[in-house]
């Protein structure tokens, strides 16, 4: 110690810490110049001006924001009947226990510094309280609050922020626990927050007041929350427990998507009758028939045949589909119409898609057949697929136990959500195909991918989704009533999947041929090549472009109003409008969908961020 | 062993398609039982239904509608959902206004119960279709009776409801009153909603009154609301009903006062009549939709209301024309028509008569029948029923 105190002067001293403070910060990077000075006044002008108009507009007291808060239900749910809400909020539970376990599966708590809460905290305050100090008018009503709230939000930031300097280790706090803490605020923020509640006369004038959220809204929704955490709690108790918890949990959302739009939803007729006596032992015959077909062809030996037999049937198949209207329908100028019950169990039963399903089973069963197990499991799978198919259809053609009054039963936001669920993830598969077709060196298949990207890409969606609403019923020989929605989704899963498949592409063309040479040279076969090489980094590479195509998905899912359908804008800018003790609302219901959209596109924007850094893509 | 797995499967594929394609020159049975409309099941059941039926509809296949809505047990009505007045889609999902009550009334009519009825709300561009393809039984969506419509569509129009016609709202500050013409728009930015006929009968009409206008389209028409109300907008046109419901909602929250927009011209810049659609070809059911609005004008003429008509039925001074109309003395005529005798009874006692109507729906938003067309014949106006007898 005595030591170097002799030689401290021969040290030389460390240089002088640059200055800093907001002075400084100012000059560094608002005014390091005078042009710079310029700008960052005029910019710094029009956003005050811009910002202080627009909090104005929203203050407006001749805003009709009560139009959106006493139509939440139409906006959400269009006019789904009151005797059967149970219905929504089982879906929705579905969804949230799902959510839940996979929250707990996929591990996705972490850890999160203080500092960052704290900074999270300060910049969310503080910019509260900017836009309550922009605001012009008094310092009254919601400007107060909103003005208080977040000086105290950035307040307790600012502190903790100090608090945190002086510790040397860095705290962190489990984003459960945050995620608890937000659920638990959601919670009372349910049961305290008054939102104003219309009450229209018989004379058509109207009372607007400031009411808690009425009992059969808050109370589901708090149930909701509770399901939430006890399932992710649940989820964390059995994932060490139950082996493959994760591909459990994939099948579970695969299925819950139709599980909640075609039984709990819906609410189908379904006969039991025609079940038992018709679709039963034709699953049974065509399941064993195709299933022993599959377990042939499955024969680990080499066979052209096989790829030519399942071909044709394929071929059989698409034009049996293409041509059975004019077979069935007695509309139709056909010299034959089938009238006979066989005709009727076939047109029942949709036969034409089993065999097309079973046809593409057949021209993969090489690929996965093999030894005996291996073909057994695949005639499982086909079994399974098939189950789905026939059960789906006789769904879908149930009647519906919903007294409606809409065209369909699902409308608002549930709507904007079906089709945009749907058709993404529909149309996955299907572009994920097209890119390996047109990527393909079998020129046949190569010319049918790029004619159909081509084709699809080059009219608009509306064009795509008139054709689909006015053909697909001819296509379908009106054996199953193919209510309007399924039309809307399958015209966008088809003209998305164009899209999609151009995104793989280039995915698949980015990645280098050394790739594709390594995995030749460990002997590879085609199908291992793809799913276990090159796809998997093609769509790594491609998220990015995804993410905007399904953003884009959603809120194209707009434009199923020409069809009919009532989707979330149409009912903000058409339906409640339209209601006299609510006309001259369109600015506010307009600017209220927006934010809805953006919330979700916000969402989406943000987990592909996460999901990209989990992947370490860009990093590597 | 593999030659022979080969063959089979190779036969089991054919046989798959033979038997599809085999089994169906069986003998001919009973035809598909779905509800779908199908021209070869509709030419066979010829005016079915009611056994009571004593004057057949020659050469018309009458009656499928009222047997599919009786088999059915509810109406399907479709309506706009989306228009101020006439059919408004509340909060709660419930389906109120003007053509929503003849909805009802035409429930009332078959089932005897007024709120036998599902709503079906339709876009513009959706409601033909929707109607000819059987997913409605009527339609009531503030649809204009135009010959075009009538004749190309395979549609035809009941009695007008509701006459309307469009007009202009300008501001009283900008020197307009209700006495102004087209003529003296010269010179004025209008705004309207495009695509629609509303834009292409203003540009004419102005046009022929030598008047030049600067034509500004929105997509829908409150936009162009909020425009007249900013100042960009010094006119807007569309139906004058919609003129004065924007104008009365306006005035009641405040934002202006009484007499500053007023709706011009008198005579409107064109003739809008509204009334309900149903598919042709089918009589039977053409005449419970039309009866069923003369019964709500013939009540309305004679003075039965939803209030009194329980009285007047037992009254011995009924007048003659309302008993047969209420099925209470025995020339009635609504058995004849497939309808239980007291139908129109019902409709009267459930939804009220075409006054009652007008008062509960379209007062409210300060259209009133006083001197428009929709006045009784006898008081300059335009709603007429053909006697009851």
């Amino acid at each position: 110690m005595a030591e170097s105190t002799v030689f401290v002067d021969n040290v030389e001293l460390a240089p002088e810490p640059p200055p800093s403070g907001p002075v400084q910060w100012i000059r560094e990077n608002l005014a390091y110049s005078v042009s710079s000075t310029i700008t960052t006044i005029v910019i710094g002008l029009v956003v005050f001006f811009g910002l202080r108009a627009l909090i104005a507009w929203f203050l407006n007291p001749f805003r009709k924001w009560s139009a959106a808060t006493a139509n939440a239900r139409l906006l959400m749910v269009q006019a789904y009947p009151d005797n059967q809400f149970i219905r929504v909020w089982v879906s929705v539970g579905i969804v949230v226990v799902l959510a839940g376990l996979s929250a707990a599966a996929w591990r996705v708590a972490g850890k999160v510094s203080v500092g960052q809460v704290a900074r999270g905290l300060l910049s969310v305050g503080s910019g509260a309280l900017v836009l309550a100090l922009l605001a012009p008018g008094g310092l009254t009503g919601g400007r107060a609050i909103l003005g208080s709230a977040g000086l105290v939000i950035a307040g307790t930031g600012y502190m903790w922020k100090r608090a945190r300097k002086s510790s040397i280790n860095e705290p962190v706090i489990s984003t459960v626990a945050l995620a608890g803490l937000g659920l638990v605020l959601v919670g009372v923020f349910l049961w305290t927050v008054k939102l104003p509640v219309q009450e229209v006369f018989a004379d058509g004038s109207k009372e607007v007041t400031n009411q808690l959220i009425a009992r059969s809204t808050k109370l589901p929704w708090t149930v909701l929350l509770g399901v939430l955490a006890v399932s992710y709690l649940v989820g964390v108790a059995i994932r060490d427990s139950i082996a493959g918890l994760r591909r459990i949990l994939v099948g579970l959302w695969a299925l819950s998507f139709p599980a909640i739009l075609m039984v709990v939803m819906r609410a189908p007729d379904i006969e039991w009758d025609t079940v038992l006596s018709v679709d039963l032992p034709i699953f049974l015959a065509i399941g064993a028939l195709i299933g022993f077909i599959l377990y042939v062809i499955g024969a680990p030996d080499a066979g052209e045949w096989k790829y030519i037999v399942s071909a044709i049937w394929l071929g059989l198949a698409v034009l049996w589909v293409l041509f059975s209207w004019y077979l069935f329908d007695p509309a139709s100028s056909s010299p034959f119409h089938f009238t006979s019950p066989a005709a009727d169990v076939l047109k029942r039963l949709e036969f034409k898609f089993p065999l097309i399903l079973g046809a593409l089973f057949a021209l993969a069963a090489p690929s996965f057949g093999g030894a005996r197990a291996a073909r057994l499991r695949y005639v499982g799978v086909w079994l399974g697929a098939l189950g789905l198919m026939i059960m789906s259809f006789r769904l879908g053609a149930a009647s519906s136990l919903l007294e409606l009054s809409g065209t369909a039963f699902v409308g608002g936001l549930s709507l904007t959500f079906t089709l945009a669920i749907a058709a993404i993830v529909l149309s996955f598969p299907l572009g994920v195909l097209l890119a390996l077709g047109r990527a393909s060196t079998m020129p046949i298949v190569r010319m049918i991918s790029m004619t159909y990207i081509e084709l699809v890409r080059s009219v608009p969606l509306i064009t795509w989704l008139y054709i689909g609403s006015n053909l697909l019923n001819l296509f379908l020989a009106g054996v199953v009533d193919i209510f309007s929605v399924v039309r809307a989704i399958t015209a966008m899963t088809l003209f998305s999947a164009a899209y999609l498949a151009e995104n793989v592409r280039g995915g698949l063309q980015s990645i280098p041929k050394g790739q594709y040479e390594a995995a030749d040279a460990v002997g590879m076969s085609v199908i291992q090549k793809t799913v276990l090489i090159t796809l998997p980094q093609a769509l790594k590479a491609v998220i990015p472009a995804l993410v905007g195509q399904v953003i884009s998905l959603f809120k194209d899912t707009s434009l199923v109003s020409i069809i009919g359908l009532f989707d979330l804008l149409y009912i903000a800018r058409n339906v409640i409008p339209g209601q006299s003790a609510n006309i001259g609302s369109i600015l506010e219901l307009t600017v209220v969908a927006a934010a809805i959209y953006w919330i979700f596109t916000f969402t989406f924007s943000r987990s592909s961020m996460r999901l990209e850094r989990r992947l370490g893509l860009g990093t590597r | 062993m593999n030659k022979i797995q080969r063959i089979l499967a190779v036969l089991v594929v054919l046989g798959v398609f033979a038997a599809a394609c085999t089994a169906d020159d069986t003998a001919p049975t009973t035809p598909d039982d779905t509800t779908q409309t199908d021209p070869g099941t509709t030419d066979t059941t010829v005016a079915g239904g009611s056994t009571d039926q004593t004057t057949p509809v020659a050469g018309q296949s009458g009656g499928a509608t009222l047997d599919e809505v009786r088999a059915r047990g509810v109406l399907k009505c479709g309506v706009s959902g989306s228009a101020v007045a006439f059919s408004e889609t509340q909060s709660d999902g419930s389906t109120t206004g003007f053509d929503a009550e003849m909805c009802r009334a035409i429930a009332a009519a078959v089932f005897g119960d007024a709120t036998k009825v599902e709503f079906a709300a339709l876009t513009a561009a959706e409601r033909f279709t929707a109607l000819a393809a059987g997913e409605i039984d009527v339609l009531i969506r503030n649809t204009t009776w135009t010959q075009s419509r009538d004749t190309t569509l395979g549609l035809d129009f009941g009695p007008t409801t509701y006459y309307d016609g469009q007009g202009v709202m300008g501001k009283a500050s900008d020197g307009f009153t209700a006495d102004s013409t087209l003529a003296d728009v010269d010179g004025a930015v209008l705004c309207t909603n495009a695509g629609t006929t509303t834009e292409k009968n203003i540009s004419e009409g102005a046009a022929q009154a030598g008047a030049t206008i600067v034509l500004s389209t929105v997509a829908e028409f409150p936009e162009a609301m909020e425009g007249f109300k900013a100042g960009s907008c010094d006119l807007v046109t569309t139906d004058a009903s919609g003129l004065v419901g924007n104008m009365v909602t306006a005035i009641r929250d405040g934002s202006i006062q009484e007499g500053d927009w007023v709706v011009f011209p008198r005579a409107p810049i064109s003739k809008e009549p509204l009334g309900p659609v149903y598919r042709q070809n089918d009589s039977q059911w053409a005449d419970i939709v039309n009866w069923t609005v003369y019964a709500t004008f013939i009540a309305d003429e004679f003075g039965a209301t939803s209030s009194n008509v329980d009285s007047l039925i037992g009254a011995a001074d009924l007048n003659p024309e309302l008993g047969r109309l209420f099925g209470v003395t025995d020339d009635e005529l609504q058995s004849t028509m497939g309808l239980s005798a007291d139908a129109f009874y019902q409709v009267i006692s459930q939804v009220g008569n075409y006054d009652e109507i007008f008062a509960r729906t379209l007062n409210p938003v300060g259209i009133f029948r006083d001197g428009s067309y929709n006045a009784q014949w006898y008081d300059g106006g335009m709603i007429y029923a053909p006697p009851a007898r």
